[in-house]
């Protein structure tokens, strides 16, 4: 079975690298791990051409506009200071927000 | 040599297991219990008896600070060392008056982390380097709360010796080495440095001597006191 790539992109490394630390243990997933910037997600993605995307260390204010330039992808946004996660599918955002980051990327390891 | 015992305390669960996840690779380090609040802190620390607590200072329920300061009290053996996201002046003073060993922000390298756990246990004290030029902007511009009158009449040439050194941010045994002593003379040295400066550990003796100008800045580059 193929595994569903996973593009883990962060600010802070510490948490980044966790994150993908935790999801590299499911074995539908293959995770990379990229530190980027705010304004490289978008280039970066096109690149790494994910399955499913998480993101680490945007600023609130830049989630929607950031998801309109993404690729159509699962797209979970993670926060340092904030227990709930962001989750978009399609573009629009997921109400309730998922509990865990397997389900927000539930899509694209199904 | 057994593995560094570690408590991992955050409430930000993803982060905490996160942090959990990457320790695990590390030969020389346990992860012995995790918790997500001041109170839980204090509680694991009594029934696990961790060498390192990496705690946080934003929790409900108990802070990161309070948390420090009781574990300090009841078991001084266990180092704290605050892991966090703020470097809010009053959070990161807070923190060091409490008695925390280290103070360390969240944008760390994984092996940074890794070595820093390593090095409390040297008797090193970490603190990032954002933090540390935190700390000397603030004794420059004289507005960090003094803890007290400077008593450096009472230190003895040779204590003061081992207090610069102690600021440059030098281990017990890198201090031992420069002095050509043993360690636990430099031990004895600190202990008196402590008690007639009347502060609890290297960290704060570090930053009062600098507040105080019984030495000079820091002569190391990073994670200087």
């Amino acid at each position: 079975m193929d595994r569903s790539r996973v593009a883990v992109l962060y600010a802070h490394p510490l948490f980044g690298q966790g994150i993908a630390k935790l999801l590299a243990r499911d074995q539908r997933l293959e995770v990379s791990c990229e530190p980027a910037r705010e304004q490289d997600v978008v280039e970066l993605t096109k690149v790494l051409l994910p399955d499913a995307l998480v993101l680490e260390g945007c600023e609130d204010a830049l989630l929607s506009r950031l998801v309109e330039d993404l690729p159509p992808i699962p797209v979970t946004f993670v926060d340092l200071r904030e227990n709930t996660l962001t989750a978009y599918r399609g573009r629009q955002q997921v109400v309730p927000p998922p509990a865990t980051i397997l389900e927000a990327i539930l899509p694209a390891v199904s | 040599m057994a593995p560094v015992r570690v408590l991992l305390i955050d409430d930000q669960i993803l982060f905490r297991k996160g942090i959990h996840a990457l320790l695990e690779d590390q030969p020389d380090i346990e992860v012995v219990g995790e918790g997500g609040d001041g109170q839980e802190a204090i509680e694991l620390v009594e029934q696990l008896a961790p060498d390192v607590v990496l705690m946080d200072v934003n929790m409900p329920i108990c802070s990161g600070v309070e948390a420090t300061r009781t574990i300090k009290e009841l078991f001084p053996d266990t180092r704290v060392v605050i892991l966090t996201v703020s470097d809010e002046d009053d959070e990161l003073f807070a923190a060091i008056k409490s008695g925390a060993e280290g103070y360390l922000l969240k944008d760390l390298e994984p092996s940074e982390l890794f070595n820093m756990i390593r090095g409390v246990m040297r008797g090193e004290t970490p603190i990032s380097a954002a933090v540390a030029g935190k700390l000397l902007h603030e004794f420059r511009e004289h507005s960090w709360r003094s803890v007290g009158e400077p008593k450096e009449g009472n230190l003895t040439a040779r204590e003061l010796e081992v207090l610069q050194l102690v600021a440059d941010g030098h281990s017990n045994m890198e201090i031992a080495m420069r002095l050509c002593i043993v360690e636990g003379t430099v031990k004895n040295h600190l202990r008196n440095i402590l008690e007639k400066l009347q502060l609890e550990n290297r960290l704060q003796a570090a930053t009062y001597a600098i507040r105080h100008g019984l030495v000079e800045r820091p002569r190391k580059r990073r994670a200087a006191l």
